[in-house]
C-alpha cells in the first residue's frame, strides 16, 4: 500500500463527508435530478435549510428579492448554484480548521477555498461558460488534501522547506520526496473516496500541474489560475506562501495575457468584501 | 496605542505618535512606507499592482497613483520632502512565475515612480517566496516585519 493510502485510511475524519454532501455531488453527477429533488434533499437537514437560505440572502449573490424557502432559491439562482451553496456549507465542516501542518490559521483553508472558487468562476465566466459552477466547486475544493497531510507535515514542515530552498522547488514537489505525493494527488484520491464527479478529482490532482489532465484540460486550467491568483494576493496563504509555480501551458489553454490577470486580481480585491460574507456565512464552526 | 489596519488598496496617514498600522498576508503585493522623523508624520501604502491595467480608473491599489498620493498627504500634514525616508517591504513572487510576476513588477514600478518623484529608498525588504506582515510604528519611523516561514 501507498504510504498516502496508509495516510487516508489511518485519518478517521475524512473516511467520509456527510452523507446529504455526498448525495448532492451524486445528483450533479447524473443530472437526472430536478429542483424539487434537490430541495427534498437539502430539507432533509433543517440546519443546512437555514445555512442554504441565509447564504442565498448574503450580499454574494446580491439578490433584490428576498428569499424564504429553498425551491424559491433554485427558481431564482439555478439548480447548481444551490447545489453549490449546500455544498459549500458542508464542506465548511471539513475545511473550516486550522491547519497547523501548514500553518494556516482556522478558517484560512476555508477562506483560500472560496477566493479560488469564486476567481475560477469568473474566469469561467469569460473562457467557458458552461464551466461557472464546476470551476466554482473545483475551486472551493481544490486544496482538499491538505486536510490529509497537514497533520504529517507538524514533523516534516521544515524538512519541506529546507528542500525548497536547498534546491529551488516547489513546497508540492517537497511533499512528493517527503510523503510520495503532494496534497494535489493526495486531494485527488480523497475526492474519489468522497465520490466526487471524475472532472473535478481530475482538477483537484492537477491543480499544480494543469498540462497534466487527462480528462479537463481547461477546468484544471482554471483552477490552477485562480488559485495562483489568490496565493499572489495573499488570500489564504499559509507557511508555504508562493513556493509554488506558474504552470505556462494553463495560461495557453486558457489565452491569457499578463493584462488580464491584472483584471482578475482586481475583480478578487473587489469581491472579497462578499467573499468573506459567504465565508462566515458557509461556515458552521 | 492605536493600531490601523490596512487592506490591499488601502492607505493611511498619520501624524499620531502613538499610531501603529498596519499590513498582513504581504505576498505578491508591496507595502511603502514613508516617514518623516523630525516631526512623527508618517503613511503607508498597501500596493497590489503597479499600474492600472488597460481601460481600468487609476486607484490606490496601483503603485503609479498610491505613492505620489502618499507623499502629498505627507507634505499636507507638514512632512518636509527632503526629510521623508521611503522603505519598500513585500513583493514575494512564486517560485517560477514566468509572465505572472507581480512582486518584481511592483517593485519595478515602486522605484521608478519614488525615483521620478526624486525620494531615495532608505530601506527595503522585499522578494523571497514567504509571507510577510508589516508594522508601522509612526513615532520612530520603524517598520517591523514578521516573515512567516522565510
Amino acid at each position: 500500500m501507498h504510504e498516502i493510502d496508509k495516510i487516508i485510511e489511518s485519518t478517521e475524519e475524512i473516511k467520509s463527508l456527510p452523507s446529504s454532501a455526498v448525495k448532492l455531488m451524486q445528483m450533479t453527477e447524473t443530472e437526472k435530478s430536478s429542483g424539487d429533488d434537490l430541495a427534498k434533499v437539502i430539507g432533509m437537514d433543517q440546519g443546512l435549510t437555514a445555512k442554504v437560505i441565509r447564504l442565498v440572502n448574503s450580499p454574494f449573490y446580491g439578490l433584490t428579492t428576498k428569499v424564504a424557502s429553498v425551491k424559491h432559491a433554485v427558481a431564482l439562482l439555478g439548480f447548481q448554484c444551490i447545489r453549490n451553496i449546500a455544498l459549500s456549507t458542508e464542506l465548511s465542516k471539513s475545511m473550516n480548521k486550522a491547519f497547523d501542518g501548514y500553518l494556516m490559521n482556522k478558517g484560512e483553508l476555508w477562506r483560500h477555498g472560496v477566493a479560488v472558487g469564486a476567481i475560477a468562476s469568473r474566469i469561467a465566466k469569460k473562457k467557458d461558460r458552461t464551466l461557472v459552477d464546476t470551476a466554482f466547486t473545483a475551486g472551493m475544493v481544490h486544496d482538499i488534501g491538505r486536510i490529509l497531510l497537514s497533520r504529517f507535515l507538524l514533523s516534516s514542515f521544515n524538512q519541506a522547506k529546507s528542500l525548497v530552498k536547498a534546491e529551488n522547488i516547489a513546497f508540492n514537489e517537497a511533499e512528493k520526496r517527503i510523503f510520495g505525493m503532494d496534497h494535489a494527488e493526495a486531494g485527488g484520491k480523497l475526492a474519489k473516496k468522497w465520490g466526487f464527479p471524475a472532472d473535478l478529482v481530475d482538477a483537484i490532482k492537477c491543480h499544480h500541474e494543469p498540462g497534466k489532465s487527462l480528462i479537463g484540460k481547461k477546468l484544471a486550467a482554471i483552477v490552477h489560475v485562480a488559485d495562483i491568483i489568490a496565493i499572489n494576493c495573499g488570500v489564504g496563504v499559509g507557511g508555504d506562501g508562493l513556493s509554488y509555480e506558474l504552470d505556462e501551458s494553463a495560461l495557453a489553454v486558457l489565452h491569457i495575457n499578463e493584462t488580464e490577470l491584472d483584471q482578475y486580481i482586481l475583480d478578487l480585491q473587489t469581491g472579497m468584501k462578499d467573499i468573506e460574507d459567504f465565508v462566515a456565512h458557509s461556515s458552521t464552526n | 496605542m492605536p493600531e490601523i489596519n490596512i487592506n490591499p488598496g488601502e492607505l493611511h496617514v498619520s501624524r499620531d505618535e502613538g499610531d501603529t498600522i498596519i499590513a498582513k498576508d504581504l505576498c505578491g503585493s508591496l507595502v511603502v512606507a514613508m516617514h518623516d522623523p523630525t516631526n512623527a508624520v508618517g503613511a503607508m501604502a498597501y500596493i497590489m499592482l503597479p499600474q492600472a491595467p488597460p481601460g481600468h480608473e487609476e486607484g490606490l491599489q496601483f503603485a503609479a497613483t498610491a505613492i505620489p498620493r502618499l507623499l502629498n498627504l505627507l507634505i499636507e500634514q507638514g512632512a518636509a520632502k527632503d526629510r521623508i525616508a521611503a522603505k519598500l517591504v513585500g513583493a514575494s513572487c512564486l517560485i517560477a512565475s514566468g509572465v505572472f510576476s507581480i512582486g518584481k513588477r511592483n517593485v519595478a514600478k515602486a522605484r521608478e515612480v519614488l525615483g521620478e518623484l526624486g525620494l531615495a529608498i532608505a530601506g527595503e525588504d522585499t522578494g523571497g517566496s514567504h509571507k510577510r506582515n508589516v508594522r508601522f510604528d509612526i513615532k520612530t519611523g520603524k517598520l517591523t516585519i514578521e516573515n512567516i516561514a522565510k
